[in-house]
């Protein structure tokens, strides 16, 4: 299947030998999610809502239609969902819009494998507010979350927030269970898919949480894009915290009234060409549908780890059940950054450093990162044994 | 229109590789008159220079630390420039001609790598 969809990326089609193994930082665009952005740029340019011509209605259309792509997408309704200009920005108007619901000594749970996007908002949080983070850990053996998660989720937690797949190790969290726990006490699950909405389905009535963020650039759409999903009783929940244009009912110079929800979510212009092109990534994704993604990606997956494993030690699990394509990995005596630099100057790229996870990279001892290379649809084989040869080049010319 | 030619030209030349095995200077001076330490959080890479001036002159000079082929040949070729040098030459050096004496073309983000040293060698001529 993958040469067909090669053919469908400018980015692969126009520079053949080309390994790209970075999607986990960010996917590469197919052309169909391009050139609907195009159209919007060079044929129906205007900005969305209350502009009362066919352009504006057009776009306003177009932009509303992206909202119902996502609701069934992600298995909810269209006003459980609102735009942003990517995960982080989401979970910093979840960490803000919550803020009132966090009294002193109460508890906000991460996982010690969030990337900093999902641990910084709230340390934050807990900083104004006088409450406690607690860390659910990582078994450095098996890679796993500690399971046992009725011992760090008790009476005191109003959030539980953890990622669906860690950025770093692979590894794909029990969030359904997560949920119920958190629920069972209270608390408010809320979920960072940004690392799993490409490569698996994320339904949040399964997965059982209150809110669900993501990037869209990390699923095939384009950069400065980003879902939050809440369900309707979380999101009457959660305070606006980016104010202006938009989001409002009626405006005086004492007080103001929000917008209904979501509109209430979304201050100001968004990025309508880019949530457009969204739009049209999903599409993208359904068109190849789940089993065809998933079995491709296993399989990709197993053939990484086994192509890397003779060179270096894996950070992560080494079989590829309950793991995804994000495949961290270390050789001895050669820093991360010359693994990449030196794949990079051979059409190998791949990503090295931290990953943003600078508290998991800490706990495994590994204070100068990682390599990581990242499976996408378009991964060959070819590309793996790409990634093989420049491996072998490595060894031999640090070695 | 963007073309791939920054791709043409390797960072990981012979010398960089053989310093980066071999590096001049990578030893930790136990009486340094100077000494400091600088890292680079994103690389984890911590390195640490030492000097030894007298009357002015730089009269011994060593360097420790973790870092990539870059940052280690950097520390290497830098510290071998200054032996002998004065306190005041060794302080009007700038990042570009730290940047020349590395002697590659280096992007964006290596050049942390490539100044690490420089860095810390500056900040320990001021740590007296």
């Amino acid at each position: 299947m993958n040469q067909t969809i090669r053919e469908q990326f400018a980015m692969l089609r126009k520079r053949p030998g080309y390994t790209y193994l970075d999607s986990g930082a960010s996917s590469l665009t197919p052309d169909s999610v391009v050139k609907v952005m195009d159209e919007y740029y060079l044929e129906y340019r205007a900005n969305i809502h209350r502009g009362m011509y066919p352009d504006s209605e057009y776009a306003s259309t177009q932009y509303e239609n992206v909202r119902t792509i996502v609701a069934n997408f992600f298995g909810c309704t269209p006003h459980e969902i609102f735009f942003t200009f990517g995960a982080t920005h989401g979970l910093n108007m979840l960490a803000y819009g919550l803020e009132h619901i966090i009294e002193k000594d109460d508890v906000i749970v991460l996982s010690e494998l969030e990337h900093h996007a999902n641990i910084v908002p709230w340390q934050q949080v807990a900083r104004r507010t006088g409450a406690i983070l607690r860390v659910i850990p990582v078994d450095k053996e098996t890679y796993e979350l500690d399971g046992n998660f009725e011992k760090y989720i008790d009476e005191k937690v109003k959030i539980v927030s953890v990622a669906q797949v860690s950025n770093v190790l692979g590894t794909i969290q029990s969030i359904t269970r997560l949920s119920q726990c958190a629920h069972s006490v209270g608390a408010l699950m809320i979920v960072d898919a940004s690392q799993s909405v490409a490569h698996m389905p994320s339904n949040v009535r399964e997965l059982q949480c209150d809110f669900l963020v993501c990037s869209g650039h990390k699923m095939y759409g384009p950069t400065g894009t980003g879902i939050v999903y809440g369900s309707q009783e979380a999101l009457e929940k959660l305070r606006p915290s980016m104010f202006g244009g938009d989001m409002i009912e009626t405006v005086e110079f004492t007080e103001s009234t929000w917008a209904d929800i979501p509109y209430r979510f979304e201050a100001g212009t968004p990025n309508v060409g880019g949530i457009i092109g969204l739009g049209e990534a999903i599409t993208y994704i359904q068109s190849i549908g789940w089993n065809a993604i998933e079995q491709h990606e296993k399989e990709m997956t197993e053939k990484l780890l086994s192509v890397i494993s003779p060179y270096a030690r894996i950070i992560g699990p080494s079989h590829s059940a309950r793991r995804t394509g994000v495949v961290s990995f270390v050789i001895d005596q050669i820093h991360p950054h010359d693994i990449a630099g030196f794949l990079g100057e051979r059409k190998v790229a791949i990503r090295a450093g931290h990953h943003c996870a600078m508290p998991l990279m800490r706990s495994c001892d590994l204070m100068q990162g990682t390599a990581r290379a990242t499976v996408g649809i378009y991964t060959t084989e070819e590309d793996v044994m790409h990634l093989d040869s420049a491996l072998k080049e490595l060894q031999t010319t640090f070695g | 229109m963007y073309t791939h030619e920054h791709e043409l030209d390797s960072i990981y030349k012979e010398y960089i590789l053989d310093l980066y095995r071999n590096p001049k200077n990578k030893k930790k001076i136990d009486s340094p008159t100077h000494v400091s330490t600088k890292r680079n959080a994103s690389c984890g890479d911590e390195l640490t220079v030492y000097l030894v001036i007298v009357d002015g002159i730089i009269t011994e000079v060593g360097f420790d630390g973790i870092g990539c082929a870059i940052s280690q040949a950097s520390a290497s070729l830098l510290t071998e420039h200054i032996k002998g040098m004065s306190y005041e030459d060794v302080r009007k050096i700038t990042e570009e001609e730290m940047l020349k004496l590395l002697g590659i073309e280096i992007g964006l983000t290596r050049t942390k790598c490539a100044l690490l040293a420089y860095h810390s060698c500056m900040n320990a001529l001021n740590s007296n």
